[in-house]
Parts: C-alpha cells; sequence; structure tokens
C-alpha cells in the first residue's frame, strides 16, 4: 500500500467495522530483517525502501491514534521466520517474492562460509513483527 | 526442502491472543496474499472475505483454498468497488498490508 494511502486505509477500515469490531494490523517493525545462522545474526538484507515503509505505516498508525480514530487494545511483538537450505534459496525468494529488498553479496558470501564451515548450519530469515489490536476510539 | 514459512506458527499463535473469539464472526483480510494466514485461522471464522491486489497470489489461494466460508477477490483495499459482501466486518486484518 503506497504510503499516502495508509492513512485513508485506516478511515476506510474504522468506516467498515461492526459494533464491537477490532481492526488488527501486522506489519514488519522497523528493524531490519536480517540473516540467522544457526540462531545468531550474519548480516541484514538490503532494505531501505522496505524499512521507510515500515516507519510510514508506524507513523500513519501514529497518525489515526492521534487524530482519534482508533485506540490501541492491545499490542505484541513476535519473530516471523523463513528457513531454507541454502542461501540461494532464501536469496531466491526474496528476490522473486518481497518488493524492494535483496540479499547482498557480502551476506551471501558469510551464509555460504557459514555452511561450509559447519554443513548442519540451519539458515532463516528473521523478521520483527508487531502486532496491535485497535478499537474505533468512538465506540466500544 | 522448500522454503519453509514460520514453521512454528507464531503469527498465527500472535493472531490467536489478539482474536481469541472468530466464531461465527465475519472477518475481512486485506492483502491477504497467498493464504498463508488465512488457512491458520478461517476455519475458526464464521466467514472470510480476503482480498489482495495481486492477481497471482489469489490464484495460489485459490489453489490451495483455506478450510471455512473462504471468499478471496483480486483488490486493493483502496479501490473504490470492494465488492464487499457485508456492509461491515467484526474483524478487519492488516495482514502485512499497511
Amino acid at each position: 500500500m503506497p504510503a499516502e494511502g495508509m492513512v485513508h486505509a485506516l478511515h476506510r477500515a474504522h468506516g467498515l467495522l461492526a459494533p464491537g469490531g477490532r481492526l488488527v494490523d501486522l506489519h514488519p517493525s522497523v528493524e531490519t530483517a536480517r540473516v540467522d545462522a544457526n540462531g545468531a545474526s550474519i548480516g541484514t538484507l538490503d532494505a531501505e525502501q522496505a524499512d521507510c515503509r515500515h516507519a510510514a505505516a508506524d507513523a500513519a498508525l501514529a497518525r489515526a491514534l492521534n487524530g482519534g480514530l482508533f485506540v490501541v487494545e492491545s499490542e505484541a511483538d513476535f519473530w516471523f521466520w523463513t528457513y531454507g537450505d541454502t542461501i540461494e534459496e532464501l536469496r531466491d525468494h526474496v528476490h522473486s517474492s518481497w518488493r524492494h529488498t535483496r540479499v547482498g553479496a557480502p551476506l551471501i558470501a558469510r551464509a555460504q562460509a557459514a555452511v561450509q564451515a559447519d554443513r548442519s548450519t540451519v539458515l532463516r530469515i528473521a523478521e520483527h513483527v508487531r502486532i496491535t489490536r485497535l478499537r474505533p476510539a468512538d465506540r466500544r | 526442502m522448500a522454503i519453509r514459512r514460520d514453521p512454528d506458527g507464531l503469527e498465527v499463535l500472535a493472531l490467536d491472543a489478539m482474536l481469541p473469539d472468530l466464531v461465527g464472526r465475519r472477518v475481512l483480510e486485506v492483502g491477504c496474499g497467498d493464504g498463508r494466514l488465512t488457512r491458520r485461522y478461517a476455519h475458526r471464522a464464521g466467514s472470510v472475505y480476503a482480498i489482495d491486489p495481486d492477481p497471482s497470489r489469489i490464484a495460489a489461494l485459490e489453489a490451495d483454498r483455506p478450510e471455512g466460508d473462504v471468499a478471496a477477490r483480486v483488490a486493493g483495499f483502496l479501490d473504490d468497488d470492494l465488492g464487499l459482501p457485508e456492509p461491515a466486518f467484526d474483524a478487519i486484518i492488516f495482514s502485512w498490508s499497511l
């Protein structure tokens, strides 16, 4: 969703909620997605534009809260992990399904070195995600 | 082996904590993608209307339809005509779409 449309989307959601209805938003935090080898980070993805988009989502939510559209009832964080057998598999997945994000050559090299040193190395992409439940401020 | 996304199901656990009672509820999921999350909760909901602007992702959802009363459509949330089957929903989920 374009950044300029996010506030409009929140207004639209507000209008589509039945009495007692709730909006739940999930989106990655501004913490840049990274690649883990055996659970330890070996570097972040090239995701400057994606990070800007996540920041824009945070800003849109803040505007909706400050503007009295919604109130936060609950929020939490979780990790979303994507596993692949090889760094090339993870790279291809990112390139085909994520917009504005790439797995850079230095990170690929570090992952390959980790696997070369230990064939049982488990590779994954780690994304930090925020989930928020919102109630229309003018309703219970 | 293929790519495994969230094999531990942490995403749906977090969603369950936010929406513990979906029985009989009308849900609009915005940005459903290929139905990854939809498949994990739709069977508990009354009905789910899932939209995504990417036709290939809606096709992927349809190819492996979630259990439950699920209707999927190619649409962006800011489109003029969302073709909504309901005037209002008990829950709206912005699924990584904001």
